[in-house]
Parts: C-alpha cells; sequence; structure tokens
C-alpha cells in the first residue's frame, strides 16, 4: 500500500503534466508568454479547506473568490476547480485580453472568460490523469459562481480534496490559482489503487 | 454520411448552431441554425473537413483543443470573451454573431467517435451588455453633471450673505445656506428640524402660508417681515419666495436679507435729514430773534439814557433787559445747534484745551460725581474752534452730570487718536458724513443712569428732556457744535450702568494758520457812518444811539441802497456798519462792491448768524471788525470808537 506521501507525490505528477498541456493550451490563445509552476499538491479534509486557505495561503476568509467548476463521472467521480481571488481573477483576463476591455466589460465578461480557461487547465490535468491511469474519466460542461473563501465547504461539497497550487504566470505577472480536486471516498481508493499499480508496473 | 443516413436531424429542431464532426476534423453533420448564420448548406459542407472549410480553426488554439475532445472526451469550452467567433458570420443587421461554444464527445450508433459542436448566440445578451454599458456611461456622466452643478449650487449659495432655504410646500425646511444659519443664529441640523414659519414672527403666518398654497410672492418685490432669532430676539428682514420644480415635486426657495443694517441705515439718514430741517429752522429763527433782540436791547439802552438815573421805572428796565440777554442766550444755543454758523477754526490741541477747562467744570458737579481724565499724549491737532469745543464739552459733562442723579459716579474724560476706515465709520457714526482717516477722538463716560433704547434716538431733538428741569438744549447744542466742526459721534448707553459718548474729530496733518484776519486799527477818521441793515427797527434804534455818541449816520435798508450811497458819497464815509443777511443785495456782495469802489473801506459786520459765520465768508477780504447781534450800546460804542471819532 502506498503512502500518503507517496500518493500525494504521484498525483502531483500527473497534475503537473496536465498542467504544462493546459499552459501550452493557453499560450496559443494569448501572445504572451505563459508558464504554469510545479503545483504544490496536497491532500485537505474539506472541512479544513477554508482554515488551510486561511492559513497555508494567506488568503482572507472574507475574501471573494471566482470558481470554475468541472464535474466528472465514470471510474473518478468528483468535480475539479479551479479558484482566483477575484482580483486575481480579474487580471488573468485582463492578460487574457490584451486590456481591450473597460473595468465594467472586464466585469461583465469575467464569468465566461474564466470559464473557458478553466476548462483548459481542468480538461488538460483531468485529462491527463485518466489517460495515464488508464481510469475512464467523463466529464460536465464547466460552470462558473464566485463565492466567499469561508463559504467554500458549501460550494465544493463533503468530498476529500486534493488541493493543488499552481501558479499563472502571464509575462512575468505572477497570479495565483488554486486547483482543486474532488474525489469521493471510492474514487479515491480507485485512484490510489490505480496508482498503485502503476508504481507495481513500473517498479 | 449522408443526409438521409443522418440520425442527428432532430438537432435541425434545437435553436443552437450544432455541428458533428468525425475523425481528424470530417464534417458529418451541419444543423439548419448553422445553415442560416453562416449561408452554407449541409449539402455543401458535408464530408469536408472543418479546418479547411474554417481555416481560422486550423490555428493551434482551437485545433488543439478540437482534437483534443475526440482523444480524450474532455468537454471544451470556448468563451464569447476569448473567442467569439467559431463559425464566422453576420447577423442580419451585419453585427458579427457572437458566440459561446461547448463541444462534447459522444459515439456514433457505429461506435464511432464524434464531436457535438454547440453554438450558442449570444449577440443579444452582449448587445445588452453593450447597451447597459452605454446607459451606465451616460448615466455616470450625468451624475459627474449632476455633481458639478451641484458643487456650483453649493459654492454659490454658500458665499450668499442672504438667507437661502429650500422649503415644501408645507414651509418644511429641506436644504438651508451657512448664512442662513448666521442670521437665525441656528445650526444647519436645527433649521432642517424647523418651518420657515417658525423663523418668522407669528403675524406673518398666514402669509407666508399662503404664499406656500398659491406658489408666488403677492405683487412685485419683496415681503418686509420681522424674523425671529433661535436664542430670541427679532429684526427685519426681506424675503423673496420662488417656487420650483424637483422632479415631480414643488419645492420653494427662500430668499431672506437681513435689512438691520439698511434698516438703521435709513433711519440714520432720515434722523441726519431731521436734524438739518431742524438746525435751518433754529438757524432762521434765532437769526431773526437776534436781530429782533438788537432792537429790543438798544430801545432799552436809548430809554434808560433818557431817564432819570433814579427813575422808579429804571429796576423795571433792568428786569427786562435781563430776560432779553437771557432770551439771546438761548438764541445763540439754538444757533449753535443748527451748526449753520462757521466757527473760528484754528488748529488746536485738544489735550491743552481739556486740561484747562477740566478745573472750571468740577464746581458745577455735585459733591458725589468724580471727574476723571485720561489724555492720551501727543494727540495731532484738529481744527476746531476752541470755544465751541468749550461748549461742547460742557455740554456733555453737564448731561453726564445730570444723569448720576445726585448718585455717586464718575465722569471720565478721556482722549486718544484712531485710525477709521470708511467701514467703521459706517458702524460707529451711522448717517453721518465724516472722512477715514486718523481721528483725534473724545470720550466722555459716565455711570449715570443711561438713556433708554426707547429714547436714544431723540436726545438730539432740541428740547428733548427727560429731566423736569431740564431745558433739552445741550446734547442738541453739542451735536451742532460736531456738524459745524465736521466731527462725529458714537453713543452706547445702558440704562442703569451709564453713558459713553464717543467724539471723533478729524486729525490735521499739520497746524493750520490762524484763520480769522482782522485789520489793525488804523488811525481814527472823521465822518459819516453808514449803516446798512434791513430790519426797521434796529436801523433806527441803531441809528439813534450811534448819533447819540455823537456820530453823524446816514442808514440803507439793504445792499443795492448802500452801494449807490456809498458811490454817491464816497470820501464822506468813515465806517459802514453792514447786516449780513439783507434782500436784494446781502451784505457779502455789498462789501465787495463797496470794497471796489475804495479798497481801503472801513466795514464792520454785524449778524444774527455767529460772527465765526461772517468771518468763514471774509476770511480773506480784511473785514475791519464783527459785532454780532444783539449788542449792547457800550459794545457797539468800543467797537465803533477804534475806527471813527465821533
Amino acid at each position: 500500500m502506498i503512502s500518503p506521501e507517496e500518493f500525494d507525490d504521484a498525483v502531483s505528477e500527473l497534475v503537473n503534466v496536465g498542467v504544462g498541456r493546459a499552459a501550452a493550451s493557453l499560450a496559443t490563445m494569448v501572445k504572451e508568454r505563459i508558464e504554469l509552476s510545479v503545483p504544490k499538491l496536497m491532500t485537505v479534509p474539506y472541512q479544513e479547506l477554508t482554515q488551510h486557505l486561511g492559513l497555508v495561503h494567506e488568503l482572507d476568509t472574507q475574501a471573494e473568490v471566482s470558481l470554475v467548476q468541472q464535474a466528472f463521472g465514470g471510474r473518478l467521480s468528483g468535480s475539479a476547480s479551479i479558484l482566483f481571488p477575484i482580483a486575481s481573477a480579474r487580471h488573468l483576463v485582463e492578460l487574457l485580453t490584451d486590456g481591450a476591455l473597460s473595468a465594467e466589460e472586464l466585469d461583465l465578461e469575467l464569468e465566461a472568460a474564466l470559464a473557458e480557461v478553466g476548462n483548459i487547465l481542468i480538461n488538460s490535468v483531468l485529462g491527463t490523469l485518466g489517460n495515464i491511469t488508464g481510469l475512464e474519466v467523463s466529464f460536465h460542461l464547466p460552470e462558473y459562481r464566485q463565492c466567499l473563501v469561508q463559504n467554500l465547504e458549501f460550494s465544493l461539497g463533503t468530498h476529500d480534496l486534493l488541493l493543488a497550487v499552481v501558479l499563472v504566470s502571464i509575462s512575468g505577472q505572477e497570479i495565483k490559482g488554486y486547483l482543486l480536486l474532488l474525489f469521493d471516498l471510492p474514487s479515491m481508493e480507485t485512484l490510489k489503487e490505480a496508482i498503485q499499480r502503476m508504481a507495481g508496473d513500473q517498479s | 454520411m449522408t443526409e438521409t443516413s443522418s440520425p442527428y436531424q432532430i438537432l435541425d429542431f434545437v435553436s443552437n448552431g450544432c455541428c458533428i464532426i468525425g475523425e481528424s476534423g470530417r464534417i458529418v453533420f451541419w444543423n439548419r441554425t448553422l445553415e442560416q448564420w453562416t449561408k452554407l448548406t449541409l449539402g455543401e459542407l458535408a464530408e469536408k473537413n472543418l479546418f479547411e472549410a474554417f481555416p481560422n480553426l486550423a490555428l493551434p488554439r482551437f485545433k488543439e483543443r478540437i482534437l483534443g475532445v475526440l482523444q480524450t472526451g474532455a468537454p471544451t469550452f470556448f468563451s464569447s470573451t476569448l473567442n467569439p467567433e467559431f463559425f464566422p458570420c453576420r447577423r442580419p443587421n451585419g453585427r458579427p454573431r457572437i458566440q459561446q461554444t461547448a463541444l462534447n464527445r459522444l459515439r456514433s450508433p457505429a461506435g464511432e467517435s464524434l464531436v457535438l459542436i454547440t453554438i450558442s448566440d449570444v449577440t443579444d445578451q452582449h448587445e445588452r451588455g453593450e447597451k447597459y454599458r452605454a446607459a451606465r456611461a451616460q448615466a455616470m456622466a450625468e451624475a459627474q453633471t449632476r455633481g458639478e452643478s451641484e458643487a456650483l449650487y453649493r459654492l454659490v449659495v454658500g458665499l450668499s450673505t442672504a438667507a437661502i432655504l429650500i422649503c415644501d410646500p408645507q414651509g418644511r425646511i429641506l436644504d438651508s445656506n451657512p448664512a442662513a444659519g448666521q442670521i437665525f443664529h441656528a445650526s444647519q441640523e436645527e433649521l432642517a428640524r424647523l418651518s420657515l414659519t417658525d423663523l418668522l414672527a407669528e403675524r406673518h403666518g398666514e402669509t407666508i402660508r399662503q404664499m406656500l398654497e398659491e406658489g408666488h410672492m403677492p405683487g412685485e418685490g419683496g415681503l418686509e417681515c420681522h424674523g425671529l432669532k433661535r436664542q430670541g430676539g427679532a429684526f427685519p428682514l426681506e424675503l423673496i419666495l420662488k417656487s420650483f420644480s424637483a422632479g415631480a415635486q414643488r419645492r420653494f426657495v427662500a430668499y431672506i436679507h437681513d435689512t438691520t443694517e439698511r434698516k438703521r441705515a435709513e433711519q440714520a439718514v432720515r434722523y441726519a435729514q431731521k436734524q438739518e430741517s431742524l438746525g435751518a429752522l433754529a438757524g432762521g429763527i434765532a437769526h431773526d430773534f437776534n436781530n429782533l433782540f438788537g432792537g429790543v436791547l438798544g430801545s432799552l439802552d436809548l430809554c434808560e439814557g433818557k431817564l432819570d438815573p433814579h427813575a422808579p421805572a429804571k429796576p423795571y428796565l433792568e428786569r427786562i433787559r435781563g430776560e432779553m440777554l437771557r432770551a439771546a442766550e438761548l438764541s445763540h444755543k439754538m444757533l449753535a445747534f443748527s451748526g449753520l454758523g462757521r466757527f473760528a477754526l484754528a488748529s488746536l490741541d485738544l489735550n491743552p484745551l481739556l486740561e484747562q477747562l477740566c478745573p472750571e467744570l468740577t464746581p458745577d458737579l455735585t459733591k458725589n460725581a468724580l471727574l476723571r481724565c485720561r489724555f492720551a499724549g501727543h494727540l495731532p491737532p484738529i481744527e476746531a474752534d476752541p470755544s465751541q469745543i468749550r461748549l461742547l464739552v460742557q455740554s456733555l459733562v453737564s448731561n453726564s452730570a445730570e444723569a448720576l442723579n445726585n448718585e455717586l459716579g464718575t465722569i471720565d474724560l478721556i482722549t486718544g487718536v484712531q485710525d477709521l476706515d470708511a467701514e467703521t465709520l459706517r458702524l460707529a457714526c451711522p448717517g453721518q458724513s465724516l472722512t477715514p482717516g486718523r481721528h483725534v477722538t473724545l470720550e466722555v463716560a459716565d455711570t449715570g443712569c443711561g438713556i433708554s433704547a426707547e429714547n436714544l434716538p431723540r436726545i438730539f431733538d432740541p428740547f428733548f428732556s427727560t429731566k423736569f428741569a431740564g431745558r433739552g438744549l445741550s446734547l442738541a447744542v453739542a451735536q451742532g457744535i460736531l456738524r459745524g466742526h465736521k466731527a462725529g459721534f458714537a453713543i452706547s448707553s445702558a440704562v442703569g450702568v451709564g453713558t459713553r459718548f464717543k467724539l471723533f474729530f478729524p486729525a490735521l496733518p499739520s497746524t493750520l494758520e490762524e484763520t480769522p484776519k482782522r485789520e489793525s486799527p488804523r488811525q481814527l477818521l472823521s465822518g459819516r457812518i453808514l449803516l446798512v441793515d434791513d430790519e426797521p427797527v434796529l436801523r433806527e434804534t441803531v441809528k439813534e444811539l450811534l448819533e447819540s455818541l455823537g456820530y453823524a449816520v446816514s442808514t440803507a435798508k439793504d445792499g443795492v441802497e448802500a452801494v449807490t450811497y456809498f458811490r454817491a458819497h464816497q470820501g464822506e464815509i468813515a465806517l459802514v456798519i453792514m447786516d449780513l443777511t439783507m434782500p436784494n443785495m446781502d451784505g457779502h456782495e455789498a462789501f465787495r462792491r463797496i470794497r471796489e469802489l475804495d479798497p481801503g473801506a472801513r466795514v464792520i459786520l454785524s449778524s444774527g448768524f455767529s460772527e465765526n459765520d461772517a468771518i468763514f465768508h471774509f476770511q480773506d477780504e480784511g473785514i475791519s471788525a464783527f459785532l454780532p447781534k444783539p449788542y449792547r450800546l457800550s459794545q457797539l460804542e468800543a467797537t465803533v470808537a477804534t475806527f471813527v471819532k465821533p
């Protein structure tokens, strides 16, 4: 049986591959150079998410965040979300639209643009995860919502949680985003088994 | 794949654009909505490659993600923000059709991997957003304009010295400017709790309510009424009320001007005019009386001269003379009050005069009154007549002494220097025409009974007195003297506390020369005296008096007769005694004509006005002497004897 640390490490690598693809995909959309950092991944119980974001990542629990959530089913069931503090979300869309939008337009277009960015990131990560583990994953289209950090738990539901912190850097301007992968308990076990099997195959 | 075999025809009934592609981007289905939008038919596109039919989708940003859906099955989303024209096409109005695109993998009945491309037309949504943004921008611009307008309104209203109140139709105050707070002695918060009628005297309430109801002022101009200060006290104001519409609501703006100062100035002008009229009247009467008294006194002298020194009638004649002299004194005071006479103005240092005068004043004061003097050093000189200033100070000190009512008190005499600007003079001496600049001040202050506000405006009226025994001329005389010196005054008084008179004399930059230039008596001449006077009684009496002294006298009843006579008898006339005020030709003109005929002619002027009035008019022309009316035989004899031998 793999240890929790080994599990986190393995999923980190898978997510890293997915994020790399996402970066390539995003880069095709803008002229600017896009870099996505190596994600730091950890498993956090959903009840502790707010506390964790506040303590470790210094997110104000009263702050508003943009959340793009994409549910998936099949052998792995749960949802993947990409989360940006609202100011970071605005900044990201501003950079992606090359500063062509006014502040008011930015507010109106935020939802659509972030939904697309989230879709690219989540597709890349989950697609990679499904391909490499051989676990078939079926996706739903992304949903966008805004909520306070302290209300995230209600938005995410009762799942165990994998939290990946991804730094998006466009033309050297760093924008911090958080990838949240939520699995139901059977899916988590399936994923662990798949990873263990992969580890066994490799060894 | 053909149209007939398509199991996807149900998508023709979907309002979204739907396209299905197979491996490598082969177009499998193209629904009617897309046909309508792009004008491209399924027949034209079927089996063609998506990336060839739509070259924009061959770009990596599209192609990789589209093919990725085929490979991974991950639903993919192209937003209307970042990728608004998936299938470039236009709406009927020519504007680009804004699209939001979702790609989902599905399986054909034969098990082939396909991608369903679903296009939502979000153009309307975008246009609504644009309209919203435009409307919002316009609203913001209007708000900014309103803000600027509001700022300008606040600035103008804030600068106004008049109170400006915004009221509703019930008179409730909705807004006010700072001046309103100052005028009514209330904070703007307090005003906001009040009604317009709360700020006005109760008797105006009905008028105001009617104005608010009818929405306009009665007639032209403002409404004169009385306002109420919140801490008590009424004041005159002028109210202009105008209605206006604030949206659907009716509002009123009340423009209120505090007219206290204006009323005070008007009152001061009226008072000055009244005093001037009174002065002219008093001066005229005094002049005529002096002429009459002259006749009576002269006749008395003649009468006495013809009586035996021990005649029983003599004491009665003495009594008549005494009363006549008192009447003459009164007449002189009236003349002084009139201020019409000019004084023997000379450069005068006030302090030495007062120092000399104070010991003389003390005996007249009661034993309870303490006279205290405080004179400022180095006073600039003033242009004044010493005798008149003495009379002025005597009048004021006498008035103060009487105000003490035999009770313990003080009278202060204080001199000083003060630079006064026009505004200070306007406030301190309303209605008095003083010239701004340096002034020598003289204060006479007492701790007496004070003057009530009701009586204050009347204290300078001649014969106005609150004292049983008073004749009421001392302050009238004082005012006349001040007027004659172009000096001003200010009074402050409180009942039970005392009264303070402050006099302002224009300071002189340098000492004036003594103005009266009298000709020194020259060698005594022999000859006839020409007596010129329009008063027949006086003329005859004086003629008789002079003749009784041994002089030869001719008379003339006016200037014309005098000049004619002088011309006819030039060389015979040693002296002319000339009245000043006469019909046809006055003494001034006659004097000039006579001097033209004989520059060395000796002329004594005589007048019922003051000597100084005469001197003022003749100061550069060398009159020989002046005889104030009424004069005694002894005065006449002494004056005439310096010029002519009997």
